[in-house]
C-alpha cells in the first residue's frame, strides 16, 4: 500500500465531488478537442482534396476569379482560354465554369466540371442535381430538366448542397460552357517543370490572369484555418482554465478536510515530499481522467457530426483519424494533466508544510 | 540494558501572543530497552509534549534527544521522517485509522516494503483474524485500536508510543488493549504510554508523574 495508491482511494472516497470537479475538465477538454478536431479535420481534408483534385496550377481571372453571382468580366474569356491552351509548358488542361441560373423560378447554381471524382452522387455522371431540387420538383434519374432553354436528362442525385437555399446542378463542363456564353471560371493544368515557373509564365504571357499553385492553395488553407483555430482554441481554453481553477479549489478543501489524516501520515513516517507527491498525484489524476473522458466525448460528437453533416459537406468519407491526430490527443491530455498537477501545487505545498502535532489535534 | 531513548535537559517553549509558555522545563527522560513506562499527569502537565519529542513529531526548543543511538537534533527532516517510520510505532487516542482503507491496508500503509502476508500475520497477532478487509467503520472501537496497534508494528519498530490508548474505550476494551500491549512488551517491545487512566497505568512496569513541564518519578 503506497501513499500514491492512497491518491486513487481518496478520489474514490468522494465520488460525487471528484466527478463534479472532473466535469470542469471534461467540458473544457471536450470543447477544445471538438473545435480543434473539427478544424484540423477540415484542414487536412481540404488539403488532401486540393492535392488530389487539382492540377499543378489553377488559373483565374486576375480580378480574383468568378464565383457565385460574379459579373461577366470576372471570367476567363475565349481568347484568354485559347492562349492558355496554347502554352507549351501546360498539359492536361481542364476547364471549369460556374454560374447562377433559374429552374422553374427557383434559383440554381450550375457547376460545370471535368473531374466527377470530386462530387459524391448516386447514378452516373453528366447531369447531377441536388437533393433540394429532388424534394421540390420530385425529380429522379431520367427526369427532364431545362437550364437556360436547353433540355437535359438527370443522370444522378447528390446530397451536397450550396448551403444557401439554392438548387445545385453539376454538368459536364463541355455542356456547361456554352450555357455560360463560353466563359470559363478557372482552368486547372499540369505543368512541365516547376509549377512556380509555369505560374509566372502564365501570369506574364496571358494578360488578365492570375495563377495559383497547389502549395499556394495549401498555404492559403493553412493560413485561414490556423487563424480560426487559434481563435477558437483560445476561447475553448477558457473552459479548461475554469476546470483547472476548480481543481485548486477542491484540492484546498480536500487538504483542509484531511488535515488530521495528513498529520497521521506524517506521524507514521511519510516525508513532506511524499505527502506533497500524493496530493499532486490526486490533482493530476483528476485532470488525466477528466481529459480522457472529455476526449472520448469529443470523439463521439465528432463521429456523430461526420455522420450527420458529412454528406452535405461532401465529407462523409472523412475519418475520425483526420480530426483526432495523435498530436492533438497528446497535447490535450498531457496539457490538462500538467495544468491539473500545477493546480495541485499550492494545496499540496500547504499539506506538506502542516505541523504534525497541530494536524493531529485537528477535528 | 541499553537506553533506547535519552532525552536530556529538554525545554519546549510555545509563544502565545506575547506570552511564553514552557510546556517542558528541562526534562531528563531515559527509556531502557524492553521497558514499559506510563507517563501520568494532569492536562497541560507536558506529558503529550514529551511523547511528541520522544516520537520526533516535534523538536525541543533546547536540549538533546537520542533515539536508537542517533542524535535526533542533527538529522534532516527527511531523516527524521525515516527514523520515525522505521523505528517508532504510534498509537493514538482516536485510533486515527484511514477511513478509506481496510484494516489490512491500514496496517500495510507504513510498510517500507508492502508485505500482505506480514500484514495479515500482524492482524492475527492482535486478534483480528478474518477481519482483514473490513473498513474502520465496520469495526468496534476496541478493534480499531487493535488495528492501530497492528499498524504501529508494521515496520518492526524499537519503540511503541501510545497517547491515551484507552481514552475512547470502555473498561472491557481498555483491558484488552492493555493486555495486548503487555504481551508485546513481554515479547521484548519497548512501550511508553501517556494516560489519565490509573487502570491503564497499572499495566506498566513503571509510572512517571508529570506536572508543570517537569517529571517526578
Amino acid at each position: 500500500m503506497s501513499i500514491y495508491k492512497l491518491s486513487f482511494k481518496n478520489l474514490k472516497r468522494r465520488k460525487l465531488r471528484s466527478a463534479l470537479t472532473m466535469l470542469g475538465i471534461i467540458i473544457g477538454v471536450a470543447t477544445l478537442v471538438l473545435l480543434i478536431g473539427a478544424g484540423t479535420g477540415m484542414q487536412s481534408y481540404m488539403k488532401e482534396q486540393t492535392e488530389t483534385m487539382m492540377g499543378d496550377i489553377s488559373i483565374y481571372n486576375s480580378s480574383g476569379g468568378a464565383f457565385m453571382g460574379s459579373s461577366g468580366d470576372a471570367y476567363l474569356n475565349n481568347d484568354t482560354v485559347s492562349k492558355i491552351k496554347n502554352m507549351s509548358q501546360l498539359y492536361d488542361i481542364k476547364e471549369e465554369t460556374q454560374f447562377t441560373s433559374e429552374m422553374n423560378r427557383t434559383p440554381i447554381y450550375v457547376l460545370g466540371i471535368n473531374n466527377w471524382d470530386q462530387v459524391k452522387f448516386n447514378g452516373t455522371p453528366g447531369v447531377v442535381v441536388d437533393q433540394s431540387l429532388v424534394d421540390t420538383f420530385g425529380y429522379k434519374i431520367g427526369s427532364k430538366i431545362t437550364i437556360k432553354d436547353k433540355d437535359f436528362t438527370v443522370t444522378g442525385i447528390t446530397k451536397e448542397t450550396t448551403g444557401m437555399g439554392m438548387g445545385l446542378v453539376f454538368l459536364d463542363v463541355e455542356k456547361a460552357i456554352p450555357l455560360n456564353d463560353n466563359k470559363v471560371t478557372s482552368i486547372s493544368a499540369s505543368a512541365r517543370g516547376d509549377p512556380e515557373t509555369a505560374k509566372k509564365d502564365v501570369e506574364s504571357q496571358v494578360p488578365g490572369t492570375m495563377a495559383m499553385t497547389q502549395s499556394d492553395f495549401t498555404k492559403q488553407i493553412d493560413d485561414m484555418m490556423n487563424g480560426i483555430m487559434l481563435f477558437i482554441g483560445a476561447i475553448a481554453s477558457i473552459g479548461l482554465l475554469v476546470g483547472v481553477i476548480s481543481i485548486v479549489n477542491i484540492m484546498l478543501v480536500n487538504v483542509t478536510e484531511r488535515t488530521r489524516e495528513i498529520g497521521v501520515l506524517k506521524a507514521i513516517g511519510f516525508t513532506n515530499q511524499e505527502v506533497l507527491g500524493s496530493i499532486l498525484m490526486e490533482a493530476g489524476l483528476l485532470g488525466f481522467m477528466g481529459s480522457l473522458v472529455g476526449l472520448v466525448m469529443a470523439a463521439i460528437l465528432l463521429q456523430l457530426g461526420i455522420i450527420l453533416f458529412g454528406p452535405q459537406l461532401g465529407m462523409e468519407d472523412v475519418s475520425l483519424a483526420y480530426m483526432l491526430p495523435a498530436w492533438l490527443v497528446l497535447v490535450v491530455v498531457g496539457g490538462a494533466t500538467l495544468l491539473s498537477v500545477l493546480a495541485g501545487l499550492y494545496p499540496a505545498w500547504r499539506a506538506s508544510r502542516l505541523n504534525v502535532v497541530e494536524a493531529l489535534r485537528y477535528d | 540494558m541499553t537506553d533506547i531513548l535519552d532525552i536530556k535537559g529538554a525545554w519546549k517553549t510555545y509563544k502565545m501572543g506575547a506570552e511564553e509558555i514552557n510546556a517542558l522545563q528541562g526534562v531528563n527522560f531515559k527509556v531502557e530497552e524492553g521497558s514499559f513506562l506510563a507517563v501520568m499527569g494532569p492536562s497541560g502537565s507536558g506529558k503529550s509534549t514529551l511523547l511528541h519529542l520522544a516520537g520526533i513529531l516535534d523538536l525541543p526548543t533546547k536540549g538533546e534527544i537520542t533515539l536508537g543511538g542517533k542524535k535526533v537534533n542533527e538529522l534532516s527532516g527527511k531523516e527524521q521522517a525515516h527514523l520515525r517510520r522505521s523505528q517508532i510505532g504510534f498509537v493514538f487516542q482516536r485510533f486515527n485509522l484511514l477511513s478509506q482503507l481496510t484494516a489490512l491496508e491500514n496496517v500495510m500503509l507504513p510498510m517500507m516494503k508492502p508485505d500482505k502476508k506480514k500484514g495479515k500475520e500482524i492482524l492475527d497477532r492482535v486478534g483480528l483474524e478474518g477481519k482483514y478487509h473490513r473498513l474502520p467503520t465496520q469495526l468496534s472501537g476496541g478493534e480499531e485500536q487493535r488495528v492501530a496497534i497492528a499498524r504501529s508494528l508494521a515496520n518492526d519498530p524499537i519503540l511503541i508510543l501510545a497517547d491515551e490508548p484507552t481514552g475512547e474505550l470502555d473498561t472491557k476494551n481498555s483491558r484488552m488493549i492493555m493486555d495486548l500491549l503487555t504481551e508485546l512488551n513481554k515479547e521484548g517491545m519497548t512501550i511508553i504510554i501517556v494516560t489519565h487512566d490509573p487502570m491503564a497505568a497499572e499495566y506498566a512496569q513503571k509510572t512517571v508523574q508529570m506536572s508543570d513541564g517537569t517529571i517526578y518519578e
